[in-house]
């Protein structure tokens, strides 16, 4: 199956490859700390998730049924269970890889760069740091093979897996995650406002005026490995229940 | 159950729904092995169901099905014994004949590429191109290698030459005719024409209207059936014993085909012996009729 799976993938992964080094190469090269230009290809790896989903995962098997190759695979003598295991474990291990790459470079990158390093708790910034891009890209690559075995067709698969992707993402980052921990609230003068907010923690409502001071409520900075470790926990349990998913529609069902 | 003396196919009451239609119902037959079958019936009859139920890649919604002596599950002792090429020949595209090759040597724990890679090239197809530059009919045949490499008992084909033009038609049956007189292994091919597969089958099932009309040794269905031409006759003056399977009147003739066990006696009728062909398409039009709920009275009256 290793071999099966190499065969036929091996040309995404050299252009992932390429594509990795020549953001890195990019980061590297270009000298200056301040440049607005590298600040957007950084924060346009918030993407790079998302298109492991829909090219690694939503295509993986719904070309295989679109093709009726999976007709051919599944006749030859490994069980259906075996190929797409095979099938799950190298897209996950290639989509966490790549993605801890970028996300490697990317960390390494922001906190040389004062800017993206500080505010890191933030929606923005927390999405494309530490340990969490890797949990989307294992989420969004099952996510993918789930609906792909499940729709079969590339196209519809594809855009099914962005919009599934897409939504659970933003529910879970507007409405979850600034309860993964109680807030903290915080009465300071109305003339200190906002500057009285903590560095780098994340405002969590709008400042509100009570008598002559005003409430703030927010997150901390130094909670951030506490975020990313629940929310990465989060999308593992959901990538979980895909995978299930993506069992029943290959081995229950027919071809 | 003693595996190796397993019938080929054996199925009861085998049947497949698809929401409320069933693609194939009630299906009963068994075949011994080392024959190669021709599996027959029009488009939609539920040839490819059944191919797919013999192979586990559908599940039955009825009946149960046999395939040398084990039921059709995902497991790799059962998926070892049965060699499937789907309608279309899928193969991945872009890859050539030898990468297909590699991928089966991991894939089956039993391959034999170096036969296979012979045969494509006595047959001067390049194994090194992606299939999807080769023709329908090298396509094709790269597709039944694939397959023969695998060393199955059962070898099910499904219209592999529904695409193919007369010639290659010729090449793909000469090859599957070498194959099996090697290799000695059975063989169930569907086609919606019959044409092709007389000269290499010598069994038959016949698919129509999601049923079973026939199923037996072709020799034997050949031996069963004749044509009787006569005077015209009313329809309850015909003897009950002969089962009629098309009867055509004009005004002065009956003729019908039917189906005898011994030997038509009555002198008032001529009885000619008839081509498989016109046995099957005789039973494919009943088959038509049936599927409407009425049963078949061609010319009845005129």
């Amino acid at each position: 199956m290793t071999y099966l799976m190499w065969r036929l993938h091996r040309n995404q992964l050299l252009t992932a490859a390429g594509v990795l080094v020549i953001l890195t190469t990019a980061l590297l090269t270009i000298p200056s700390k301040d440049n607005h230009v590298i600040e957007a290809i950084v924060y346009v790896t918030i993407v790079v998730p998302i298109l492991l989903g829909l090219f690694w995962g939503a295509s993986l098997l719904a070309k295989e049924f679109e093709d009726g190759t999976n007709g051919l695979a599944w006749t030859q003598g490994v069980t259906r269970r075996r190929w797409l295991r095979s099938n799950l474990i190298w897209a996950i291990l290639a989509a966490a890889v790549w993605g801890a790459a970028v996300t490697a470079v990317v960390t390494w990158w922001s906190l040389c760069e004062i800017s993206l390093g500080l505010a890191r708790l933030s929606p923005g910034p927390f999405d494309i740091q530490g340990i969490v891009p890797v949990a989307y890209s294992v989420f969004a690559v099952a996510l993918g093979i789930a609906v792909g075995s499940m729709i079969r067709r590339v196209l519809p698969a594809m855009a099914t897996t962005l919009a599934a992707f897409v939504a659970v993402r933003v529910v879970i980052a507007v409405l979850v995650r600034p309860h993964f921990m109680s807030p903290v609230s915080r009465l300071v003068s109305l003339a200190q406002g906002t500057n009285a907010l903590p560095a780098g923690a994340w405002l969590l409502s709008n400042p509100a005026n009570v008598g002559p001071k005003t409430l703030l409520t927010y997150q901390p900075a130094d909670r951030f490995w506490a975020f990313q470790g629940i929310e990465t926990g989060v999308f593992v349990v959901l990538a979980t229940g895909v995978v299930a998913l993506a069992y029943r529609m290959v081995v229950a069902r027919d071809a | 159950m003693n595996l190796q003396a397993a019938p080929a196919i054996h199925t009861t009451g085998l049947g497949k729904r698809y929401g409320s239609n069933w693609a194939l119902q009630d299906f009963s037959v068994s075949v011994p092995r080392g024959h190669v079958t021709a599996l027959v019936g029009p488009n939609g009859a539920g040839k490819t169901t059944l191919l797919k139920l013999l192979v586990g890649l559908c599940a039955p919604s009825a009946g149960e099905a046999e395939v040398l002596g084990r039921v059709p599950e995902q497991s790799e002792e059962f998926l070892a014994s049965i060699g499937y090429l789907a309608q279309d020949v899928p193969l991945y595209k872009r890859l050539s004949a030898d990468d297909h090759l590699r991928i089966g040597a991991h894939l089956n724990r039993d391959w034999d590429a170096s036969a296979a890679r012979a045969r494509l090239t006595a047959l001067r197809i390049p194994t090194n191109r992606p299939v999807a530059t080769l023709s329908g009919g090298q396509r094709a045949q790269v597709g039944l290698s694939l397959v023969l490499a695998k060393r199955p008992q059962l070898l099910l084909l499904d219209e592999p030459m529904a695409a193919l033009d007369p010639l290659a038609r010729r090449e793909f049956l000469a090859s599957l005719t070498a194959a099996v007189a090697d290799e000695g292994l059975s063989v169930v091919v569907s086609s919606h024409l019959l044409h092709d597969l007389e000269r290499v089958c010598d069994h038959l099932i016949l698919l129509a209207a999601s049923r079973t009309q026939l199923c037996g040794d072709i020799d034997e269905v050949l031996a069963e059936h004749r044509t009787l031409v006569g005077p015209r006759r009313a329809w309850n003056e015909i003897e009950p014993r002969l089962t009629v399977i098309k009867a055509t009147q004009t005004t002065r003739q009956t003729r019908l085909l039917v189906r005898v066990e011994d030997p038509v006696l009555d002198p008032s009728w001529e009885v000619t012996e008839v081509g498989l062909e016109d046995i099957v398409l005789a039973y494919m039009e009943q088959g038509e009729a049936l599927a409407d709920g009425q049963l078949i009275e061609l010319g009845h009256g005129q």
